[in-house]
């Protein structure tokens, strides 16, 4: 446990230290916003219609382009080498560094979602499921992508094989992370989705770890 | 020490590197207080062996065992009682020495004193300067600071002494016989001898 703590305390300093490159995110996704409405007809009616899709859309972009941050630098610098040897099972280290990256990215959107749903045009009555949403979905991106990213770990040029391995897999997130949005702007109830979201986390909390460990360890073991 | 025999083992070792064998039928064996320098050509397989001994990575033939448990088998045989310092030195460059060796040293289970260790390796001055601004020298004896914290028995080091400068090999030479004259199992790399005070290391050729 003591090197869950250590490793979840080292990425946040890390995350203080790289302010700019979280930053690049947050900006990533606030643009992606901000840039949509520009391209279409001013029409609250539409962009109301489109807000559920388009906050999940720029969440899950936002998180393609941050998940190679998840161990890409570690396995350059050796460090996952020694997270590999440690005696803390390394699914649980698996948990810490994706706890970091959440805590630096996702959680980072559910707290800007109210500024950026107003922005939209949205009731503020479903503000409260638009937060859930995310705050249940935007973690499962960050367990599910790792699963990726440390499949791909070996492979020099590994963006486009990434892509094409996670989108699949965040199809379910964003079909009942938007869906959720949806009934919640139309004034309907939210918990069925939103329950569909919960479970899929559960799953992912509790699988993910586990597959991302023995996928880091294929790249070292064959290596 | 618990036992006299030999704690680290291997037998019948062979390693390949896509098609290419690397090293085959090898047995090593070393006893408490004995140190090993491993040499060969680059590419001759050096980090593989010490990649495989430590249980990173899988022997296609033979066995490693470490006070008779099987180290691919038994994921905890080696534990708390190994200390592998890589090729890379595992070192963030956001980071400074401190932040990095207390990083390395809780996740291995240790608890060391950390700024003493680093005294140990000449880097009072940078502690806190992130360790992009250090030279390759100095980031090096970041990684081997880790030696002064560490309470491991088994000690496996990939080319240690790589970037350092003379006062820096003098360091590493001290620790490693320090540790061997503890009853402790050491393991190195390297391209031109290190002279060790007061022991000789055993020495192993590998070649292709």
């Amino acid at each position: 446990m003591s090197g869950f703590i250590a490793l979840l305390q080292r990425d946040l300093l890390l995350v203080l230290r790289q302010r700019g490159e979280i930053l690049h995110h947050v900006l990533f996704f606030l643009l992606v916003i901000t840039l949509f409405p520009l391209g279409t007809r001013p029409s609250a009616t539409l962009l109301l219609a489109v807000a559920p899709a388009l906050l999940w859309v720029a969440a899950l972009l936002a998180a393609l382009l941050s998940l190679q941050r998840l161990f890409r630098p570690d396995f350059e610098d050796g460090t996952l080498e020694q997270l590999m040897l440690s005696t803390t099972p390394l699914s649980l280290l698996v948990l810490a560094k994706v706890a970091a990256y959440w805590l630096a990215g996702g959680l980072i959107f559910v707290l800007l979602a109210p500024v950026v749903a107003l922005l939209l045009g949205v009731p503020g009555t479903a503000i409260p499921v638009i937060m859930c949403s995310l705050l249940l979905g935007t973690p499962v991106l960050g367990l599910v992508g790792a699963i990726g990213v440390a499949l791909t770990l070996s492979l020099p040029r590994a963006g486009m094989l990434l892509s094409l391995l996670i989108f699949p897999l965040y199809v379910p997130v964003l079909i009942f992370g938007a869906g959720a949005m949806q009934a919640a702007i139309n004034g309907l109830p939210a918990s069925g989705p939103l329950f569909m979201l919960a479970a899929i986390l559960v799953l992912a909390l509790t699988l993910a770890p586990l597959a991302t460990a023995a996928a880091l360890r294929i790249n070292f073991e064959y290596a | 020490m618990a036992s006299l025999g030999p704690e680290l083992q291997a037998h019948g070792l062979g390693c390949q590197r896509g098609h290419r064998a690397l090293f085959s039928d090898l047995d090593l064996s070393l006893s408490p207080g004995q140190a090993m320098q491993i040499t060969g050509e680059n590419g001759a397989g050096k980090t593989t062996l010490l990649k495989t001994l430590c249980g990173l990575r899988r022997p296609e033939v033979g066995r490693v065992t470490w006070r008779g448990l099987d180290v691919h088998e038994a994921p905890a045989a080696l534990g708390t009682d190994l200390l592998y310092i890589g090729h890379e030195n595992a070192i963030n460059p956001d980071l400074s020495p401190r932040e990095n060796l207390r990083m390395l040293s809780r996740l291995s289970g240790g608890g060391g004193d950390v700024a003493s260790a680093l005294k140990g390796m000449g880097l009072l001055r940078v502690m806190r300067t992130p360790c992009r601004a250090l030279s390759a020298g100095q980031r090096r004896r970041v990684a081997l600071a880790r030696l002064g914290v560490s309470s491991a028995a088994l000690w496996i080091l990939d080319e240690p002494a790589a970037a350092l400068d003379t006062q820096g090999r003098g360091l590493l030479a001290a620790q490693i016989a320090k540790h061997a004259s503890r009853g402790g199992v050491v393991l190195f790399t390297t391209h031109d001898r290190l002279d060790l005070p007061e022991i000789t290391p055993q020495e192993l050729r590998i070649s292709a």
